[in-house]
């Protein structure tokens, strides 16, 4: 592939997905396990094992699910949940939200010791957590919730049908982060009203949905609940009316005050004539509401009815689709020349919007490319990440040769003795072009979702920030004149902070695995802020010599002394740091000579047993 | 490009029919019903082997889902090169196991080894065999021919199968592409015939045992009774056709279940097509697809060879693309669902003997039914495919299918240009690593020629790295790894093309390269002290590209079979490129009992001539053979 040519996207293949979820046979199995589950009053959860995969089913909902009236569209935070991680949970300024009903029946489900038991034995399984309506959108949390145990052998998957919006965007990002978008799969029925309905506020949809939910009851179950055809049909116009308003402001993108939800996972959509996958969550928004806008001639009233029917009508659906997807789609005139855009053209022909509803195709072509855009951004930053390794090997190649000389490479480029040292800065600065340009990439979104914590990238990352920071370090108190501390965050580039919380955040989701100790000193100091920490406490130093601000620089002194013993006993410094020319050990001089004097110092300091004697042992 | 897309499989199916081999074979299968396992019949210079496709009640009681299992199982390794992934994590190619017991049968059973290695050995008559099977018949056949090719005798034999089952996995079809060897099989088979897609269907499901249970003693005694009919009434043929169409739906499955078979085989079908589309397109990483795979249990089982189908109405289309044929198997049956024809056509292979035969197997006679309003030569192709198959380019689907896989063989095609122009490039590195190194060798001989302990090997002059040389030399190092990790990728992602790691050009290469700079990476890594961090070099230090690049020469060399010759001499580069790391380890190893075993490996090297003199006598290895004596001493 030529990378500096712009390549458009050559298929889209959401009809193919379809086809392959609807036809493995796993949907029908779901949706009789919830169907026949749903019957019973038993409001919790339930196993069943098909040959070697596991299904783990919510039953549909309960009325108190749907009501959550103590916020616009029934959201919550969910800070202060403990069974989710950090990461899942986002910024103070943008948390991620979920639906307060599901959320609710999940903590409920949790709370019971069965639950957890089996979950426990099910962990080196296949599992499909499946759900109707609400239970859909506990199916996904629990999902969620399993997923964030990372057991290496389980592969987990959640299916749910026509279940309601659960997560805002923060949860979407958090999700596509960990490269779990494509463990979700919800699957629509072209009408159902329920899976758009959280885009309205709750109060507009709270009196039909009272009329409705004993409805669908009664539908999903053998109790018989009387429910008045004229207010039924009154308030599914209604509930249509109010959600339609909403939705047309979404997919217009009139401004106003939209629903925290967006679409997280796959969703696939059917309809009588076929059905489609679509990934892009903006996408599936303007699917919400551009499916339900009917075909000229069919009533509102109609549609509105059909609307309410279709949420408990899957199983009618399923039958169908396989006959439909496997149906040949023909089409006597193609739309455009790029396959890519037939395959869009075919997808909405399949779920029965029409081709030349231009939103939608628009979306979905603006989806396909921007997705087509990210992989060939990944491809470009694999070429230069390769030509870059070569200004590494130059420093690592210099760093060499600073030890052999008894000195480090951070004191060695401080002081610029060398010629070469001119080299290493032009390498330095390119290094750091060169990711400064992806950090910027990564936050304006144009590399794919998962790329911060895929491993190549993280360890890319890791290495450079150990390497090459001491050098900015250096750089900056080199030519700093305004006496800034690095360890500012102005001060400190953007890049190595954010590679830093990368490494960080990638570090706690291994946490599972038990991390060997290190028995050697480490190659590299893994604290690439060490130095700065150092000329922080050399300038201590100084105003101690000098006399001034004795108290805070001591403190300042001592506080470096603790923080150095700590990185020795775990060994996560280079023995570089001991050489007898570096920076460190000269600032050790003449700090232990200033506390020699007390000997309360001598006794309490951590680290001058280690100075005095092991130390010294093991320099190289 | 455009000369590569000249399809091979029209031009064998020419020689097949003017040479009369086709109606040979044909003949010969139907003799084998009659026959217990195999039928053998000369017929000019050629040797015909036929198998029966009698049914067997193995056939379709199976161990697991698909009755998958590994090709070697039961095996002496005899099928060397069907085995993918490396050494540490081999990846065999699986086929069936009822195809794989019966193979093992005939193999074990009869004379027919004996007279196969025989023939092969005749150079002066110089015949070819010719192994062909009807049905399953068709997938022994397959598999004998298999076992032949990996001998690797001058005189490849060819296999021509009728209405045969699928065979084996995607490693299976991927490494009989990867060997060249496609064009040695050549699967007939009559459009709508179900046993072509029995195999991506679990023959535990109800509705296709229960199918199966009964169609395969009738397919079987209508192909003996055939027989009979054929020999007695050779010249009243049409005639016998003329019967077998009126003969048409009246197999012994009800109209119900025989729907019902058929609907099944083709859902199952579009579970491996939309799944190998999707992963073509998407790639396996981040949908829905990708996650859920573990979850759908689908047919492993994919189309290798040549493929050669025909229509009832005579139109014939050759395909050597396993990944198109997979597309044909498919949608012609799903377009069509004639599901009498399905069962019917299995055992009417006569008719499509003649079609063939008339029509010359030539795609392009039907260019002047399709309106070429298409562009590329490409488009006009996949609409020929199309028509010939009798699908029509209305069917998008299709059509896509199609697409998909035209685009990214040009896309392969585009990949491969560039990295040989990258090749030629990276010369001019490995030329002044080349110098490096004889500058480095030839000046310490110079200085030190008395000192004969001080001489140093560039691998010695690299670690301690004194001078601007070696500062370039890591550069070129880095250059060249750099290229090499991009192969390796392009490769471990598939978009390479398959027989590139076959070709002596890229073996080459990779083993220059790996042979002069992979001791340069040995020392990089133990002068930055990286084996106390993380472990030798060899457990855990060698990068993946080392490790691919010795793959393809180890397959290379257990291909060629003969014992490479033994040197005599030292040669000019150290033939095994982990040697420094060897002796890196054997230095630093502290325990006692160690060094002697690292003596012992040094020694057999030496032996063999495996080391060249100036790393033998650099003084690394001369102080440690020093230290060793003198501790033993």
């Amino acid at each position: 592939m030529d990378l500096d040519w712009p390549n458009p996207p050559k298929f889209s293949v959401g009809q193919e997905l379809a086809t392959l979820i609807a036809t493995c046979g796993i949907l029908p199995k779901a949706w009789e396990a919830i169907f026949s589950f749903s019957k019973n009053e038993d409001d919790s959860f339930l196993l069943e094992k098909d040959e070697d995969v596991v299904y783990v089913i919510f039953p549909s909902f309960r009325n108190e699910d749907f009501i959550a009236s103590d916020s616009k569209y029934g959201e919550c935070n969910i800070n202060n949940q403990k069974i989710f991680s950090a990461g899942l949970k986002g910024d103070v300024d943008k948390p991620a939200l979920v639906h307060k009903g599901a959320l609710n029946r999940f903590l409920h489900i949790l709370e019971n010791p069965d639950f957890k038991a089996k979950m426990q034995e099910l962990k080196e399984q296949n599992i499909i957590f499946v759900g109707h309506s609400i239970g859909g959108a506990v199916a996904a949390l629990a999902t969620i919730w399993f997923l964030e145990k990372r057991l290496r052998n389980s592969n987990s998957f959640c299916i749910t049908f026509g279940a309601p919006l659960f997560g805002n965007a923060t949860l979407q990002e958090a999700i596509g982060r960990e490269d779990w978008l494509g463990r979700f799969c919800h699957v629509v029925c072209k009408y159902d009203i329920v899976p758009r309905m959280y885009l309205a506020p709750y109060e507009s949809i709270a009196n039909s949905l009272d009329a409705i939910v004993p409805h669908w009851r009664s539908k999903m179950s053998t109790e018989c609940i009387d429910v008045s055809h004229l207010s039924m049909s009154e308030a599914c116009i209604n509930i249509l009316n109010n959600v339609v308003k909403c939705t047309s402001t979404i997919a217009n993108n009139y401004p106003g005050v939209r629903s925290p939800y967006v679409p997280i996972g796959t969703y696939m959509f059917c309809s009588t004539h076929g059905a489609a996958c679509f990934e892009d969550s903006e996408a599936v928004l303007k699917l919400l509401h551009f499916s339900v806008q009917g075909q000229e001639g069919i009533p509102f009233d109609q549609i509105a009815g059909t609307c309410i029917s279709e949420h408990t009508d899957y199983g009618h659906m399923l039958e169908g689709i396989d006959e439909a997807l496997l149906n040949a789609r023909q089409f006597a005139n193609l739309v455009s020349n790029s396959s890519f855009e037939i395959g869009i053209a075919l997808e909405l022909e399949a779920i029965g919007v029409g081709a030349q509803d231009n939103h939608v195709f628009l979306a979905l072509k603006k989806a396909g490319e921007a997705k087509n855009e990210k992989d060939m951004n990944i491809e470009k930053l694999n070429v230069q990440l390769s030509t870059n390794q070569s200004f590494l090997a130059q420093l690592e190649w210099h760093k060499m040769n600073c030890k052999d000389k008894n000195s480090c490479s951070y004191d060695s480029f401080k002081q610029q003795v060398e010629k070469k040292d001119f080299y290493v800065n032009l390498a330095r600065t390119k290094l750091g072009g060169f990711w400064d340009e992806i950090v910027d990439m990564e936050e304006k979104h144009v590399l794919p979702s998962d790329f911060r914590t895929r491993n190549k990238w993280i360890n890319a990352g890791t290495t450079y920030r150990r390497l090459v920071e001491p050098l900015d370090i250096a750089f900056h108190y080199r030519t700093d004149k305004e006496n800034k501390s690095y360890l500012s965050d102005e001060v400190r580039p953007h890049r190595h902070i954010v590679l830093e919380k990368w490494m960080k955040e990638k570090e706690q989701t291994r946490s599972g695995r038990e991390r060997r100790g290190r028995t050697n000193f480490a190659s590299l100091t893994q604290d690439s802020c060490f130095w700065a920490h150092l000329e922080e406490a050399r300038k201590a130093l100084m105003s101690l010599q000098q006399g001034k601000d004795i108290n805070a620089s001591l403190e300042v002194c001592v506080e470096f002394e603790t923080y150095v013993k700590s990185i020795i006993t775990d060994k996560s410094i280079s023995i570089e740091v001991f050489l007898d020319q570096s920076s460190f050990m000269i600032w050790w001089q003449q700090y232990s000579q200033i506390q020699l004097q007390s000997p309360q110092w001598r006794s309490n300091s951590p680290l001058y047993d280690f100075m005095a004697n092991e130390g010294c042992k093991k320099k190289v | 490009m455009e000369a590569s897309k000249i399809c091979r499989a029209e031009e064998n199916i020419t020689y097949f029919v003017g040479t009369d081999l086709i109606s040979e074979a044909w003949n010969a299968c139907q003799n084998a019903y009659k026959s217990r396992d195999f039928y053998k019949i000369e017929y000019k210079n050629v040797l015909i082997i036929a198998f029966s496709g009698a049914p067997n009640s193995r056939d379709y009681v199976t161990d697991n889902d698909f009755d998958e299992c590994d090709i070697n199982y039961n095996l002496n390794d005899e099928f060397n090169c069907l085995v993918d992934g490396d050494s540490e994590n081999p990846k065999p190619a699986m086929v069936r196991k009822a195809f794989l017991d019966r193979f093992l049968c005939t193999l074990r059973s009869s004379n027919l080894k004996a007279k196969i290695l025989e023939v092969q050995k005749d150079i002066v008559e110089k015949k070819t065999i010719i192994f062909t099977g009807h049905s399953f018949g068709g997938a022994i056949a397959s598999l004998w021919t298999l076992w032949t090719l990996e001998k690797r005798h001058k005189i490849p034999p060819l296999c021509i199968t009728f209405g045969c089952p699928l065979v084996g996995d995607k490693i299976f079809a991927k490494a009989i592409e990867r060997e060249k060897w496609s064009h040695y099989f050549c699967h007939i088979v009559s459009r709508n015939d179900i046993v072509p897609r029995i195999c991506f269907s679990p023959f535990k499901s109800p509705f296709i045992s229960k199918a199966l249970d009964e169609l395969l003693p009738y397919w079987y005694d209508s192909m003996r009774n055939r027989k009979a009919e054929n020999q007695t009434k050779v010249e009243n043929q049409s005639k016998v056709e003329n019967q077998k169409t009126v003969q048409d739906g009246s197999h012994p499955l009800s109209k119900e279940n025989s729907q019902e078979f058929i609907k099944q085989v083709i859902s199952d079908a579009s579970q491996v097509l939309t799944h190998e589309t999707t992963a073509l397109v998407v790639g396996p990483a981040n949908l829905v697809g990708g996650a859920a795979k573990d979850l759908i249990k689908r047919s492993p089982y994919r189309p290798f060879g040549y493929y050669v189908f025909c229509s009832t109405s005579g139109s014939v289309c050759c395909i050597e693309n396993t990944e198109t044929a997979l597309h044909m198997l498919y949608f012609a049956l799903e377009n069509s669902k004639l599901f009498g024809a399905c069962i019917m056509e299995h055992i009417e292979y006569d008719k499509t003997i003649k079609h063939i035969s008339k029509s010359s197997g030539l795609t392009a006679s039907y260019s002047k039914t399709v309106k070429s309003d298409k562009s590329s030569a490409d488009d006009v192709r996949i609409d020929l495919q199309l028509e010939a198959m009798g699908i029509g380019n209305q069917n998008t689907q299709a059509w896509l299918g199609l697409k998909t896989i035209e685009e990214n063989k040009n896309k392969l095609a585009i990949n491969i240009d560039q990295q040989i122009v990258k090749l030629d490039e990276m010369q001019e590195f490995m030329a002044e690593l080349e110098w490096y190194k004889t500058m480095c060798e030839g000046n310490q001989s110079n200085q030190d020629k008395d000192l004969n302990a001080n001489k140093q090997s560039y691998y010695e002059c690299f670690k301690t790295n004194k001078t601007e040389n070696d500062m370039k030399a890591n550069k070129n190092r880095v250059k060249l790894a750099a290229f090499w990790d991009r192969i390796t990728e392009l490769v471990e992602k598939e978009e390479l093309p398959k027989d590139l790691q076959t070709q002596d050009k890229w073996i080459n290469a990779g083993t220059e390269y790996r042979l002069l700079v992979e001791p340069l990476d040995i020392a990089h890594y133990y002068r930055l002290g990286k084996h106390e961090d993380s472990g030798s070099y060899i457990a855990r230090g060698r990068p993946r590209r080392y490790k691919l690049l010795q793959k393809w020469l180890d397959d290379k060399k257990k291909k060629s079979g003969t014992e490479s010759v033994t040197r005599s001499k030292p040669p000019i580069l150290t033939q095994n490129s982990c040697f420094w790391a060897y002796v890196e380890e054997a230095i630093n190893s502290s325990t006692d009992k160690e060094p002697k075993d690292y003596k012992m490996q040094l020694e057999n090297m030496v032996a063999r001539h495996e080391i060249s003199s100036e790393d033998l006598s650099s003084s690394t290895i001369t102080n440690w053979q020093n230290s060793l004596s003198s501790k033993a001493g």
